[in-house]
């Protein structure tokens, strides 16, 4: 599920991984040329970009701050590793998709240590010894599957997309089988459960970018381009493994040239 | 997309390839160590000096301007953010622009400078690249740090000066470029960018909140 926010998921720490053979003909992810913003439902993304942005003013953003500013910090980041490891499902399906072994073998040892050692993930015991999170979704397998990301989407209520990500959204729902479980199940408790944890998502997912999203609307001349530029950035790096603080390649990534003078 | 890339990819060996031909053996390498040093002294002096310091909001506003000034290669930045426009722009116009340009850019640091107060700010690397050093950086102020990246460039005569500004792999000259695109683009080519800095500058200046531009 993208999420009510408005960039889908925060960054997540993920190792260097193999790199995916996408980062070969990815390079140079910030093409510099101004016009290339692939974006032809620009005025319809515009104004539903606009609607979000007041919903989002008058709910999610509120309730995320209250949320940051009065639950106690262990106790959201307790939520915060509960919910990871109840997407590992997700996470483990698509790097055997990815054809990345090495990462599906993390993900089922995070799953089992922090289920267990870990009291049912609310701990991220397997991060202190050097498993982090692989986060991954099925638009990232169609990524490195090839699939191009298309025209810049924006969807009322769940934010920016584009049509790779969008089927991925999609499929990452109906391929949780947790889902399915919260659907179908004859236990009266699993439908309220399942719900509680779409909604602690998009809490979870919105804290980290309340102040990002505040600083760039304070700053930006166009809040939308500024937006739409963050989100595909820091999607680039979602498919390529990496996570903001490793170095991008030689000419990819904020490497562009800059004239000398 | 990747059609769109290559063709970025294109582009770009396309300007480094004119820009060799056009500008021979002015390329420097800053060293390490060097942009390093000035990095954690730019950082250093806007904590302490600016930041930090005990001082009357105008004078905040004029120390930071000094130092931002004396640290960044303005008129640069401003030619690469506008883009191919500034080609077709007169001189008058170029100083014009460079002037409101940073007066914006000031405006929105120094509105906000008081939520920095507790900001930390570690440099923890340095890689270079051709002519340019990217320092990286952990800055914190509450929460997890965010990774920071400052990209200085050398200068003949060997001074340094910082060009972008990368937050969280977000190349702030990249941002700002395709802001300044869209807003050519819609809204009356550079003449209507000047504009709305300009409306932008003076809200800021008045102590209001810029107003998005009106969508459609």
């Amino acid at each position: 599920m993208i999420g009510f926010s408005f960039v889908p998921r925060s960054l997540r720490r993920a190792s260097i991984g193999a790199l995916c053979a996408l980062s070969l003909t990815a390079a140079p992810a910030l093409a510099v040329d101004e016009d290339d913003a692939n974006d032809p439902l620009e005025p319809v993304n515009r104004a539903i970009f606009s609607f979000n942005t007041t919903v989002d003013r008058y709910t999610l953003k509120p309730v995320a701050k209250g949320y940051r500013d009065y639950v106690p910090e262990p106790a959201r980041k307790g939520i915060h590793n509960a919910l990871v490891n109840l997407r590992s499902p997700i996470d483990l399906l698509n790097t055997l998709l990815q054809g990345d072994f090495d990462r599906s073998l993390i993900v089922l040892k995070r799953f089992v240590v922090n289920s267990t050692a870990g009291i049912g993930g609310l701990i991220d015991a397997a991060a202190e010894t050097g498993d982090v999170r692989q986060q991954e979704d099925f638009g990232q397998t169609l990524a490195v599957w090839g699939v191009g990301e298309g025209p810049y989407l924006m969807w009322p209520l769940f934010g920016p997309s584009n049509p790779r990500d969008t089927v991925g959204a999609v499929a990452d729902v109906v391929s949780d089988p947790l889902f399915w479980i919260g659907m179908n199940s004859g236990w009266d408790a699993a439908g309220p459960l399942m719900w509680t944890r779409y909604g602690l998502t998009l809490v979870d997912n919105r804290v980290p970018l309340i102040d990002p999203l505040e600083e760039l609307e304070r700053t930006s001349v166009d809040y939308y381009v500024a937006v739409r530029d963050m989100v595909r950035q820091r999607r680039m790096l979602e498919i390529m493994n990496r996570s903001a603080a490793d170095r991008p390649g030689e000419g990819e990534g904020y490497r562009f040239s800059f004239p000398q003078s | 997309m990747f059609d769109v890339i290559r063709r970025g990819a294109l582009a770009l060996r396309g300007a480094a390839l004119a820009l060799l031909l056009v500008l021979p053996g002015t390329a420097q390498a800053a060293d390490t160590e060097a942009a390093t040093r000035f990095v954690t002294k730019l950082v250093d002096t806007a904590i302490n000096d600016v930041i930090g310091a005990q001082i009357s909001h105008r004078e905040r506003e004029e120390r930071f301007r000094e130092l931002f000034v004396e640290a960044a290669d303005i008129p640069a930045i401003a030619a690469f953010v506008v883009g191919r426009e500034w080609r077709g722009a007169s001189e008058k116009q170029k100083q014009e622009f460079v002037g409101l340009f940073q007066d914006v850019s000031i405006l929105t640091w120094i509105s906000h400078l008081d939520e920095y107060k507790d900001v930390r700010v570690e440099v923890t690397g340095a890689y270079q690249d051709k002519s340019d050093v990217f320092v990286e950086s952990q800055v914190r102020t509450q929460g997890k740090p965010i990774p920071i990246v400052w990209r200085v460039q050398e200068r003949q005569g060997g001074q340094l000066k910082l060009i972008d500004v990368v937050i969280e792999a977000n190349s702030m000259l990249i941002n700002t470029r395709k802001q300044y695109a869209s807003v050519m683009r819609r809204d009356g080519g550079f003449e209507g960018l000047v504009r709305a800095l300009t409306r932008m500058r003076d809200d800021l200046r008045a102590g209001k909140e810029p107003q998005p531009l009106p969508e459609g």
